[in-house]
């Protein structure tokens, strides 16, 4: 693709829901190019669905029967009279097959070459190429284990901790820590159960677990005339279940000479596999400075906001750019940090009860807004959010001068959100800003400890029940008495409201 | 009017009426009663002064009381009218039930009726939104039924699993 000529985009398909597919559509309407969504069967009410210029449906809730058909999404490409088709992340996104399907239909592919996305699939093989290409990468097995005795030898010859993960995996599912031989036959049947069923591979690797460790990550652009410029780091260490929840921008504790190093490598590894696009060079981070090579991921992620806020570059309109040919407009000199920039990713789920998915019906939406404020979303008043789909719901994402004032700001944002219907993160993003561990900067991908957890669900000194509480017993009293004739005329009303006043001591029967 | 709301471990009595001024006269337990202006400018929130500080609420019925949300956080109040509580005393069979509080969908039952289970035994696995979640016994006790079976659908509150308590003191 490297000698191909500029090609004119005109209408993007969107292979994709949510917030992303919101977020996709808004950069190619800022191109002037025209947008097709598509929708499944519980979606048609969807915002992308009716942001987009055209949208289609695709068939029933689940993805697999849907946003995962590839002959569907390519039927749709033709009928549509789409030139290209970005995926978002997540669904077809890192589907080589999909890209090279989607090419040899004639159509623009907005991501990295088939060939990158395959290397880079394998958690397995991306680990090899990249210790070919001589970045560092964390200790343990190249090869998938099949063989539990292999296993136990591994582990023991690496060392505990270890971590168990899926080949084929991301997002954490199919990720096990192990302590001991005793644990470990049960994680690794657990891992490949789960690498199976989210991935259909249940391929497992073993690698060692790095102390103190934090998650950074780089982001990468590049061109089809092979230019790579990086856009610094992301610190996306705060995680549930190894799933990120909260991401900043730059990574604070990062000393200028590891930015160098790691940013660097990270365009190493981009020319290792003759990148194009936006993609995300992923490495553990270790308390003593070193750090290795995880993955990288071969689309946008979903944290982009967050660079996008520190650097000035809109990396969906630099995808939908680079695909249509276009050299990079801006030299690695260009580009610096400005300030500091936090995300939340608002999930459906409830914190206070071991993060578990809280799908429903919203009946009040209200983001937050003022300086500074940003909230990529795709839900509203009414949605019901769908128990088909990954329960993130919007990402708030809040740029500040410094990291104290990105801080302070992000916390009156989340006061501002107001979600009623489901349970949300929320809440638990304003305890994370108060951690003194966190406001130090001082934290590693095992911030949220069962003792947080435990802290959050003893939640505050009472005050916030009590008003919960009596918030309850109005609406309660509201229900009650509609159905009466006149308003609280009557029984144990009446006494009260002759009074006029109350009586601090006085007590009533019940 | 008298409610008890539960919120969490705590257990409110909440006088409530309405006053003169319009307004709502709260008094919580033994507290010295509040004058509190409500009102309710979208459908589902509440918007409390409470003397002079402001507080909004969102609100959404549940089938024991409601859900409020407050600055970001659920609350669960369970709403219970104590004249009422009476009448539907006695109704029981809801003890040792294990239920789902969310729809998902059941991957692995690692329990039989009769098997005898520890405090944090698996159970089953639920899976709901790509998350597979494990279901742990909250009580050493014996598996007195399983309602579901691998590979089925169930709605939030659907009943899993009914739990009996093993222990020497057992009414006989």
């Amino acid at each position: 693709m490297s000698t191909s000529p500029q090609r004119a985009l005109k209408r993007v398909l969107i292979a994709n829901r949510g917030e992303i597919a919101v977020r996709v559509i808004r950069a190619c309407q800022e191109l002037g190019l025209e947008t097709v969504a598509v929708f499944s069967e519980v979606d048609r009410d969807a915002v992308h669905a009716r942001m987009a210029t055209y949208a289609f449906p695709i068939g029933p809730a689940p993805a697999s029967q849907s946003y995962l058909r590839m002959d569907k999404l390519l039927e749709v490409a033709e009928r549509s009279g789409a030139d290209a088709v970005h995926p978002g992340y997540g669904f077809m996104s890192e589907n080589a097959v999909f890209a090279q399907a989607v090419i040899d239909a004639g159509l623009t592919w907005v991501g990295p070459p088939p060939s990158a996305i395959e290397a880079m699939g394998s958690k397995t093989r991306s680990r090899q190429i990249m210790q070919a290409a001589g970045v560092p990468v964390v200790p343990g097995t190249v090869e998938a284990i099949s063989d539990e005795a292999e296993l136990m030898r591994v582990a023991n010859e690496i060392g505990y901790p270890v971590m168990l993960k899926a080949a084929s995996g991301g997002g954490g599912k199919g990720m096990r820590r192990v302590e001991d031989d005793k644990s470990l036959l049960r994680a690794y049947v657990a891992a490949r159960s789960e690498a199976a069923k989210a991935f259909g591979d249940d391929a497992v690797y073993l690698e060692k677990f790095v102390v103190r460790p934090r998650h950074v990550e780089v982001q990468i652009l590049a061109d089809a005339h092979g230019t790579v410029v990086h856009l610094f780091e992301r610190d996306c260490s705060i995680q549930r279940r190894h799933q990120k929840v909260l991401e900043e921008a730059p990574c604070p504790v990062l000393p200028e000479e590891t930015r160098q190093a790691m940013t660097a490598v990270a365009i190493e590894a981009a020319r290792a596999v003759s990148y194009e696009g936006a993609g995300t060079v992923e490495f553990l981070y270790g308390g003593d400075g070193n750090f290795y090579f995880l993955e990288m991921n071969t689309r946008l992620q979903v944290e982009h906001p967050i660079t996008e806020m520190i650097t000035g570059v809109d990396l969906a309109r630099a995808q939908l750019r680079i695909a249509a040919g276009e050299p990079l407009w801006f030299s690695q000199e260009e580009l610096s940090i400005t300030g500091h920039a936090i995300e939340c990713r608002v999930y459906a789920e409830d914190p206070e009860n071991g993060f578990l998915p809280a799908p429903g019906t919203i009946t009040r939406y209200r983001e937050p807004t003022g300086p500074w404020v940003r909230v990529d979303s795709g839900v509203y008043a009414g949605f019901t959010v769908p128990l088909e789909y990954d329960p993130m719901i919007a990402k708030l994402v809040v740029w500040g001068r410094n990291r104290q004032e990105c801080i302070e700001r992000t916390d009156r944002a989340l006061r501002e959100y107001r979600v009623t219907g489901i349970r949300t993160s929320i809440g638990f993003f304003r305890a994370v800003l108060a951690d003194p561990g966190f406001l130090a900067a001082d934290y590693t991908t095992a911030f949220i400890t069962p003792a947080f957890l435990d802290a959050l669900s003893a939640g505050d000194d009472g005050v916030e029940r009590e008003l919960a509480a009596i918030t309850a017993a109005i609406a309660q009293y509201e229900k009650d008495h509609k159905a009466a004739p006149a308003r609280s005329g009557g029984d144990d009303g009446s006494a009260w409201k002759r009074a006029g006043r109350w009586h601090g001591t006085h007590r009533y029967p019940r | 009017m008298t409610y008890d709301v539960t919120v969490g471990e705590r257990v409110f009595s909440i006088r409530i009426d309405r006053d003169k001024a319009g307004g709502w006269a709260v008094q919580v337990d033994d507290a010295p009663p509040r004058h509190i202006d409500v009102r309710r400018p979208e459908p589902s929130v509440l918007s409390l002064l409470l003397g002079d500080r402001s507080v909004e609420a969102g609100l959404a019925p549940r089938d024991d009381g409601w859900e409020v949300d407050l600055l970001g956080r659920g609350y669960h109040c369970e709403v219970v009218d104590p004249r009422r509580a009476a009448l539907k005393l006695g109704g029981g069979a809801g003890e040792g039930a294990i239920k789902t509080s969310m729809p998902g969908l059941v991957v692995r039952v690692m329990v039989a009726e009769g098997d005898a289970v520890a405090e944090g035994d698996p159970l089953l696995v639920l899976e709901a939104m790509k998350m597979e979640n494990e279901i742990t016994a909250p009580i050493d006790g014996r598996i007195a039924a399983v309602h579901v079976s691998a590979g089925e659908s169930l709605e939030a509150g659907a009943k899993l699993i009914q739990i009996e308590p093993i222990d020497g003191d057992e009414e006989s």
